[in-house]
């Protein structure tokens, strides 16, 4: 098989970098066709190009790379990218474990852009593969590029972003448009709610039966038994110290409080509808705003918490546009609505009586209301727009504040649909991003600090564990030997060096130097020979080669590579010179 | 049997194969005193043993003061500890320059480190790093020095540097800038020498010295003018009591030189910078240094070139220090591109892994110990 046309790559640091881009390089073939000849992406960030072409055969050849995590890195960003214009369509599957017994993480059939976590100490496999039809041209390139996720502290001014995906880390997104910050492992929900001073509330899709309590570290507080049906239980507060739950039941969905201590409220209150998947809760806690429909093309209900009967609506159901995203009843008793229509979405904030008090625009048409959340300091709110159409794959957050509709901050990030980049690939490296559709909240008032503990974990390196690490090799390349450029004939040529050094077991049990030479003057090189340096004690070993031939312009060279203190004193040669 | 003349001896290879095709990889020439059977040798250079992988990489920079040890790593910097743990203190930034780091000791308990064009302090007292914020911080920073109670910065592609406060590099004067006009160009490197200040430049450098003035100490020595710059930032290093370092000017570069006082004293030979000419380019490279057993080594990186080029002001031999890639049938640089000496050990930062290697003259590998087995 002809060797495929080397391919240079020239790296340039990312704003995501955590180490320097690869070096120029030309890649051999590919011998990193299994998972045990996977090929170490190292150091991160990585990138290089291969040539996947097989001769012969229109199916490109399936290739793998590996990493490992270490202490303090939490993500991984992978992306696989075919030449433009190729019909070459690399998939990618992850896996973790042994290369003989690897199981399946998290991505089966990645295309493009991948971010995934990962544990300090795992090591993840890559496997790139073409799927789709043959590809009858020959030269068919695939350009990896790998990069750590860095671990900021996420300021206060920033998001959260849970993800709904199990496996997937909740994302810090920084505020101003720095991009993701911060990724760490957390349950997977849809909903969550937090209160000022940072404690917040999440649903954990994996479990039914438990809400879960976290301080502004995010430390698990408490886990409040919580039974509810496969819907996600909508989350709000009083704005204080007291957070609302409400779940769907078939006899009427439930509304109970949960204190900031985790502890269940005393009272259950029992809406006539079945549904409630939007709740906002007065400042005075006497009304509960929600909404039933799942389409969100129902009005805007209210409850008397105090005497726990129905009230009249807050809004009527709006023809042709569909409430979407929280509701936020603000401390003087208004609510924001956003609503999807078709054209510009917009939010609607209604005063305590159901008056319209402002409608405010989304910034444009290719954007479609997904969540709300409250800024930390509630004279501002989050409107998380879904990009469409030419915004695919990008999403806007937009900060707006609450007294009159001015927008105060715009960010856009890359939108992974479980820990795959939803848009069009338009680069090469693609940046980090934030989940698809999760709960999405303003992270606690002092910022939310790197993830892990101020001291890592010291690396554990057994000696069993350390692979690519190779005994150190040694050369001497010695002067010319020459006699006027006549023959000269060697009878012996004898090492001395220090002897008996071998070690009692293993390699270096029987110290070898390699002898070779050059009969052109250094131009070319013959056969090694092996020669016995001598095992543990044998102090009189003689490293001796011999009827080692004629040539005009000689040079020796030995080699060693065994585990031993090697320590060359000189050699002899017994010669005789010709006369030709 | 005759003895085989010139077997024991240094890298000598010249373009020319034929003229002499000697190579000494991973084995240094030691001259042996008293009457010994030969009067040189050839000694294995050390091992490289993990003594921590911290949580980023490369390893950028290292420095060591009474007992404790610092390094940058990739984006990060951390403390090592002796027991081969370490504890991640906080981002410095990465760009593909070495970061510096430099201390004004018990007087006034700070690092100072630069890193991505940025300074930061790091507090040795209470352990807490902290952004210099200070609006007349010359950014972006080449890199950090101390001399004689200030910090120095060095103004990345200018001929500019500036002093912080005394004792305090969390304040920096906007007037306590210096403009090193004696020379055209850009300074590259700014580095300590017996309290001086040597400013090598592309082409030439000057060397300051404190004078004591209150509006501004430092001014430039007399006569310390040279014609000779350097030909990459962190090209040059400092062992046996000398600067040595990557020469450039314009009558051409690729030359390592020792500085003798004030003169800078040619210490490659024709083979070694025939080897240097053959590399694509010289100005990323990074030189460290250390002693071992007597020997002073000056060591120079260059992330394009087959091997690592080591200088022994000892024997005044070149050695090349590498590891042998079985796949590619080839060379690669050694691992190592800083060095610190601390709790007795040398330790070195990893080219292009978050690995710090003791350098062991009983430990036979040669590191690489980036990658775990799952």
């Amino acid at each position: 098989m002809p060797a495929p046309t080397p391919k240079v790559v020239h790296g340039a640091p990312g704003r995501w970098a955590l180490g320097p881009r690869a070096t120029p390089r030309v890649f051999e073939p590919p011998t990193n066709l299994t998972p045990a000849t996977a090929r170490a992406l190292s150091p991160l960030p990585y990138s290089e190009v291969c040539n996947v072409h097989l001769e012969g055969s229109d199916i490109p050849l399936t290739v793998w790379y590996r990493v490992t995590a270490f202490a303090g890195q939490f993500g991984i960003g992978f992306q696989g990218s075919p030449d433009l214009g190729s019909s070459y369509n690399p998939t990618v599957a992850i896996f973790k474990g042994h290369p003989e017994s690897l199981t399946s993480h998290l991505i089966t059939a990645g295309v493009g852009a991948l971010q995934i976590p990962v544990t300090p100490g795992e090591t993840y496999f890559f496997q790139v593969a073409h799927v789709g039809p043959g590809i009858a041209v020959g030269g068919v390139f695939l350009t990896i590029s790998t990069r750590l996720h860095v671990n900021l502290t996420v300021p206060n001014t920033g998001l959260l972003i849970g993800n709904d995906a199990a496996g997937f880390p909740l994302t810090g997104l920084d505020g101003t448009g720095a991009g993701a910050l911060q990724t760490r492992p957390f349950p997977a929900g849809e909903t969550a709610c937090m209160l000022p001073s940072g404690m917040s509330l999440w649903e954990d899709g994996s479990d039914l039966e438990h809400l879960y309590l976290y301080d502004a570290t995010l430390t698990l507080l408490a886990s409040p038994a919580w039974s509810r049906d496969s819907d996600a239980p909508a989350i709000s507060s009083n704005g204080a110290d007291t957070f609302y739950v409400a779940d769907s039941r078939s006899l009427g969905a439930q509304i109970r409080t949960v204190s900031d201590a985790g502890v269940m409220g005393p009272t259950t209150w029992t809406v006539p509808e079945h549904n409630v998947y939007a709740l906002s809760i007065s400042p005075d806690e006497t009304i509960a705003y929600y909404r039933t429909a799942a389409l969100g093309d129902g009005p805007l209900q209210r409850y008397n918490l105090t005497t726990s009967t129905p009230m009249s609506d807050l809004a009527a159901a709006i023809p042709g546009a569909r409430a979407a995203g929280e509701l936020l009843t603000l401390g003087d008793g208004t609510t924001l609505v956003g609503y999807r229509v078709t054209g510009t979405d917009y939010v609607t904030h209604y005063a305590a009586d159901g008056s319209t008090l402002q409608t405010i625009a989304m910034p444009g048409a290719d954007m479609q209301i997904n969540r709300l959340t409250l800024a930390l300091n509630a004279a501002s709110f989050w409107v998380w727009l879904w990009g469409t159409g030419p915004n695919s794959g990008i999403d806007t957050f937009v900060q707006i504040r609450v007294s009159d509709g001015v927008t105060l901050e715009t960010v856009t990030s890359p939108q992974y649909a479980s820990g795959v980049f939803t848009g069009p690939i338009t680069s090469l490296d693609v940046p980090f991003g934030h989940p698809l559709s999760c709960p999405f909240v303003p992270p606690p008032p002092p910022g939310l600090p790197p993830y892990g503990p101020p001291t890592l974990e010291p690396p554990h390196i057994p000696p069993e564990t350390e692979t690519d690490q190779r005994y150190i090799r040694r050369l001497r390349r010695a002067p010319h030997v020459n006699h006027e450029h006549a023959r000269v004939f060697f009878r012996t040529f004898e090492l001395d060096l220090e002897r008996g050094q071998g070690l009692a077991r293993g390699q270096g049990s029987d110290p070898i130097v390699m002898l070779r030479l050059s009969r052109d003057g250094g131009q070319t090189w013959g056969e090694e020979m092996r020669l016995h340096a001598g095992a543990l004690g044998a102090y009189t070993q003689r490293v001796i080669a011999r009827r080692l031939g004629q040539a005009r312009d000689t040079v020796f060279e030995v080699t060693v590579s065994d585990p031993i203190a090697w320590s060359l004193v000189g050699a002899w040669l017994d010669l005789e010179g010709g006369t030709s | 049997m005759g003895a085989y003349p010139g077997f024991i001896g240094a890298t000598d290879r010249v373009s020319a194969r034929t003229v002499n095709a000697e190579r000494t990889i991973n084995w240094y020439p030691e001259i042996a005193t008293g009457t010994p059977k030969s009067k040189t040798w050839l000694a294995p250079t050390p091992g490289c043993r993990a003594h921590v992988i911290l949580g980023a990489g490369p390893i950028r920079a290292m420095y060591s003061e009474e007992g404790r040890c610092w390094a940058v790593g990739g984006s990060s910097f951390f403390e090592l500890f002796e027991d081969g743990t370490f504890t991640y203190i906080g981002e410095v930034g990465l760009d593909n320059y070495s970061a510096t780091i430099s201390s004004n000791g018990s007087d006034g308990n700070q690092l100072f480190i630069t890193s991505n064009g940025d300074g930061f302090i790091f507090d040795l007292v209470t352990n807490t790093l902290t952004p210099i914020t200070a609006p007349d911080f010359p950014t972006p920073v080449a890199m950090g020095a101390f001399v004689d109670g200030y910090f120095l910065a060095l103004t990345a592609n200018t001929d500019r540097f500036q002093i912080s406060a005394l004792e305090n590099g969390l304040l920096w004067d906007p007037l306590d800038v210096a403009l090193v006009s004696q020379t055209t160009g850009i300074i590259r490197a700014l580095v300590p020498v017996h309290r001086e200040v040597w400013l090598l430049g592309t082409a030439m450098t000057t060397v300051w010295a404190d004078i004591g003035d209150p509006d501004f100490p430092f001014a430039p020595i007399p006569g310390a003018y040279i014609e000779q710059g350097i030909g990459s930032r962190f090209g040059w290093t400092q062992v046996d009591n000398s600067l040595f370092w990557l020469g450039n000017n314009e009558d051409g570069g690729r030359v390592a030189y020792r500085a003798q006082g004030y003169t800078p004293q040619r210490i490659s030979t024709h083979a070694v910078e025939q080897a240097w000419d053959a590399v694509s380019t010289l100005t990323d490279t990074i030189a460290w240094s250390y002693q071992e057993r007597g020997h002073a080594f000056a060591c120079w990186y260059i992330p394009a070139a087959e091997t690592s080029w080591c200088y022994d002001v000892a024997t005044q031999a070149w050695h090349e220090r590498a590891l042998w890639n079985p796949a590619l049938l080839a060379w690669e640089p050694h691992l190592a591109r800083c060095h610190t000496w601390v709790w007795e050990r040398h330790l070195v930062g990893d080219r292009q892994s978050p690995a710090v290697y003791h350098l062991d003259a009983g430990t036979f590998t040669d590191g690489r110990i980036v990658e775990l087995v799952p």
